[in-house]
């Protein structure tokens, strides 16, 4: 058992690493309670589950160079990508969602730390996915593979969901192509490619995913980069949902 | 009589026992107010029990580990799952009776907290059906 304290969460907006303006994580997953009480039901309220509802919320301290310069321009907008880990490290939990930037809200109390709340709330057929962060952010500057992650099988009414975070690209005509790959062990001695990412030329996100069944349980992700002295700092989570 | 202070209550969660992850537990059961008022009322409202309803509010720490807490809640999300609540780790009994119902499990709040504090939720799921009381 591992209960804990979260002290090292990691928080991506987007291609930005909102972690440093980040105090407070708001999620919640929710579905509709549908009454589904009858003559049969022996005088005893009965429900079932509705609609699913879903968001990520930030709470933070405002900050002009970071969190509150990235979200007041995507108010409104749609298919921001919200991705919370638990620690940030290989293999933390995840939690990441797609859809709307509706809300900003700067509060500015005299003799306070000035405070700015945001979210993304998920507009999206996958709703919040819960994963793992199988490629934690880190600065890569040539082609490799990422360690491998058992995460399991996609039945045929799941999806395999990989969402690709890239924080900075320096270097001359530099190029990154990520790909999530699967295979029935460890070792990947036998790797399949399952999802390929756009080519990542600049900071950027994106979000794909691959419908079951496939049985291969262990996954990565693998990138070749190009360019002159290029340089990519990156992070990537998979879900299975 | 046996009034007592809640020490190791027992909470199983689909027949795993989460009661290691659980701080409070509250089960509240009642009836819908149906009021009966009428002229021969003496001027004193008058009512009847209408439906039943009930819920669960559980806080928990939570736990990322495979397999275990969030991934238990994350799995049943949408799903009823039957929770059975002992106030004492001891014998059921006529003395520490169980509680059992199956409550919709709508609501998931996984990561949710200041920086600093620890892992956990309040989490409130509505109950399904009848809640059975059993002393063995």
């Amino acid at each position: 058992m591992a209960t804990q304290i979260l002290t090292d969460c990691t928080i991506w907006l987007n291609q930005y690493d909102v972690t440093s303006n980040v105090t407070e994580l708001g999620g919640t997953i929710e579905k509709a309670e549908v009454e589904s009480t009858t003559f049969a039901s022996a005088g005893k309220r009965e429900r079932k589950a509705g609609i699913e509802d879903s968001r990520l919320d930030l709470m933070t301290f405002w900050d002009p160079a970071l969190i509150e310069s990235v979200a007041v321009p995507l108010v409104g907008t749609s298919n921001n990508v919200l991705c919370a880990t638990v620690g940030g490290a290989q293999d933390d939990v995840a939690y990441f969602n797609r859809g709307e930037l509706l809300m900003v809200k700067s509060g500015l109390p005299v003799g306070e730390m000035a405070k700015f709340d945001t979210g993304v709330a998920t507009s999206s057929a996958e709703g919040v996915v819960r994963g793992n962060l199988i490629t934690p952010k880190a600065t890569r500057t040539a082609t490799g593979n990422g360690t491998g992650y058992q995460a399991g099988a996609v039945s045929s009414t799941q999806k395999v969901y990989a969402l690709a975070q890239v924080f900075t690209v320096t270097g001359t005509t530099p190029s990154m192509t990520l790909k999530i790959q699967s295979d029935d062990n460890s070792g990947f001695t036998s790797p399949t490619d399952r999802i390929t990412f756009t080519a990542f030329t600049a900071a950027g996100f994106e979000m794909q995913s691959l419908a079951g069944s496939i049985s291969d349980t262990y996954w990565r992700a693998v990138w070749t980069i190009s360019g002159t002295s290029p340089n990519f700092t990156f992070g990537v989570c998979l879900g299975i949902r | 009589m046996a009034t007592q202070v809640i020490l190791d209550p027992v909470v199983t969660f689909d027949g795993t026992d989460i009661s290691a992850y659980v701080e409070s537990v509250e089960i509240p059961i009642e009836h819908d107010e149906v009021e009966f008022t009428n002229a021969g009322s003496a001027g004193k409202k008058t009512r009847k029990a209408g439906l039943q309803d009930g819920s669960i509010t559980l806080l928990l720490q939570n736990d990322y580990t495979d397999n275990l807490l969030d991934e238990i809640i994350w799995n049943a999300l949408g799903t009823a799952k039957t929770i059975v609540v002992k106030a004492n780790n001891a014998s059921t009994s006529a003395n520490n009776p169980t509680y059992s119902a199956s409550y919709l499990i709508s609501k998931h709040t996984p990561i949710a907290g200041q920086v600093g504090a620890k892992a956990g939720m309040t989490l409130t799921w509505p109950r399904t059906g009848a809640t059975t009381r059993a002393t063995s």
